[in-house]
């Protein structure tokens, strides 16, 4: 169940992000949501919980994109293994440094799609909407990335119990909501 | 002999080199694997049925809340159409003298294209690359390397086909190129995507003549766009003290932001250099 709900969410993001995002100019240089989602299984969810959806998120997101094949989904792995590695020494969940927990992320991406551009021979120079883009995703980031974290916890949260209702309900056992 | 520590180190380098290697190869493919046109094949008709929603509000306040100005504007097509007409008669006569200076010099008939319109149904989810989705695959003939044009000019090539829907990389992302030249002075070089919504067009000569307002079009000698489609417009020349080559940048014809509907070239009747060596 766990996983329809990765999946739904996913979809929901990726039709956003690919539909209805590019239509709005206001959102041009909006940051990468499913950074978001990723972060979110990193802080809160197992590794072998996560690890299949980062993957199945950024093996979407290559087919989607122009973008050399791989490069979502080793960027959402780099990212989920960083965010894994920085939770064995600080429990950024509870702190303020949650607010740049997304903006890293963003940052990581970003700068691995800079260095795939470099290391593929682009004798394009640094482009010059390249800062810009970023720091612009990079305010975004800080500014939504939090709370898109603590809406997935409590939509997540919610999802769950409901499921756990639902099943008790049919099962003939008491639900938790009533169990108080 | 080594600390664990600096296998460490040395272990994330390795890895991070091992990646960048890998993206820098797959970089220069544009194409999914397998599974990935399952990915394409499922989540583009939710993408699709979205686009849809939003073109049918758009239409909606398109027809009731702009009809003030519909009347207004209906003049004015009026007149264009007249014009319009002009203008048509007069490149009739040119057509039908080309015809028989063609025929003269024993030049081959051009072969009429045949297009099929697609719609689009999404874009590229990064800001960084440029490509777009349409809603015609396998199921309708869509082939790779197919070019894709819109009424202004050139807007890109098939990429990756699933059964019914397509991913068109456009001329404006940084991976794409084309062989194109200068229309007034046939100057040759290679159109690639730029900053922002822009092209530049490389390995122009110095010598050669190219000014600002120049019209650049496909020169079909790359075996992907047909002769002569429109591509877009010199929108600046830098040429410095060294090197043998120009700067040019172009801005194309077609509006990327604002791509609704393409047409993909089903015939291109480019020049096959495999089967002519």
């Amino acid at each position: 169940m766990t996983y329809l709900f990765y999946a739904i969410i996913s979809l929901g993001i990726l039709v956003w992000q690919t539909a209805v995002q590019p239509q709005m100019p206001f959102f041009r240089w909006m940051y990468d949501l499913l950074v978001s989602i990723t972060i979110y299984l990193g802080l809160y969810r197992p590794a072998r919980e996560g690890l299949p959806v980062v993957f199945c998120l950024g093996f979407a997101m290559d087919n989607f994109s122009a973008a050399p094949f791989g490069l979502y989904i080793t960027s959402y792995l780099w990212i989920f293994a960083g965010i894994k590695w920085l939770m064995t020494f600080l429990d950024v969940r509870g702190s303020l440094l949650l607010y740049f927990v997304t903006a890293a992320g963003i940052l990581i991406q970003n700068f691995l799609s800079l260095a795939t551009a470099v290391a593929g021979g682009s004798d394009l120079p640094l482009p010059e909407g390249f800062t810009r883009g970023l720091f612009i995703q990079f305010c975004w980031a800080l500014v939504i990335g939090p709370l898109f974290l603590m809406a997935f916890r409590w939509i997540h949260e919610h999802f769950e119990k409901w499921w756990m209702d639902r099943m008790a309900e049919k099962n003939g056992y008491p639900t938790l909501g009533k169990s108080k | 002999m080594f600390s664990r520590r600096s296998v460490l180190i040395v272990g994330v380098i390795l890895v991070i080199a091992v990646n960048l290697v890998f993206l820098s190869v797959t970089s220069t493919r544009h194409s999914s694997f397998g599974p990935g046109r399952i990915v394409l094949t499922l989540i583009s008709p939710f993408q699709s049925g979205v686009t849809h929603t939003i073109h049918f509000f758009r239409s909606i306040w398109g027809h009731y809340f702009n009809l003030v100005n519909v009347s207004k504007k209906n003049q004015e097509l009026q007149q264009q159409l007249r014009l319009t007409l002009e203008k048509n008669h007069a490149l009739k006569e040119v057509e039908l003298t080309n015809t028989r200076l063609r025929s003269l010099l024993n030049f081959k008939e051009g072969v009429a294209r045949k297009v099929l319109p697609a719609e689009v149904v999404g874009m590229d989810p990064s800001p960084w690359f440029r490509s777009i989705m349409i809603d015609k695959g396998y199921q309708h003939g869509i082939r790779k390397g197919l070019p894709v044009v819109v009424s202004e000019g050139v807007a890109g090539q098939v990429t990756d086909v699933a059964h019914r829907y397509a991913k068109v990389l456009l001329i404006i992302d940084q991976n794409s190129s084309m062989d194109a030249l200068v229309q007034r002075t046939r100057a040759r070089g290679i159109v690639s995507g730029g900053e922002e919504q822009n092209c530049l067009f490389r390995y122009v000569l110095r010598k050669e003549d190219v000014k600002i307002g120049d019209t650049v079009v496909s020169s079909g000698l790359d075996g992907v766009f047909p002769k002569g489609l429109r591509v877009g417009e010199v929108s600046g020349v830098v040429k410095r003290s060294a090197g043998i080559f120009q700067e040019v940048m172009v801005a194309p014809y077609a509006d990327f932001e604002k791509l609704e509907e393409v047409l993909v070239i089903m015939n291109p009747s480019v020049v096959n250099f495999s089967k002519e060596q």
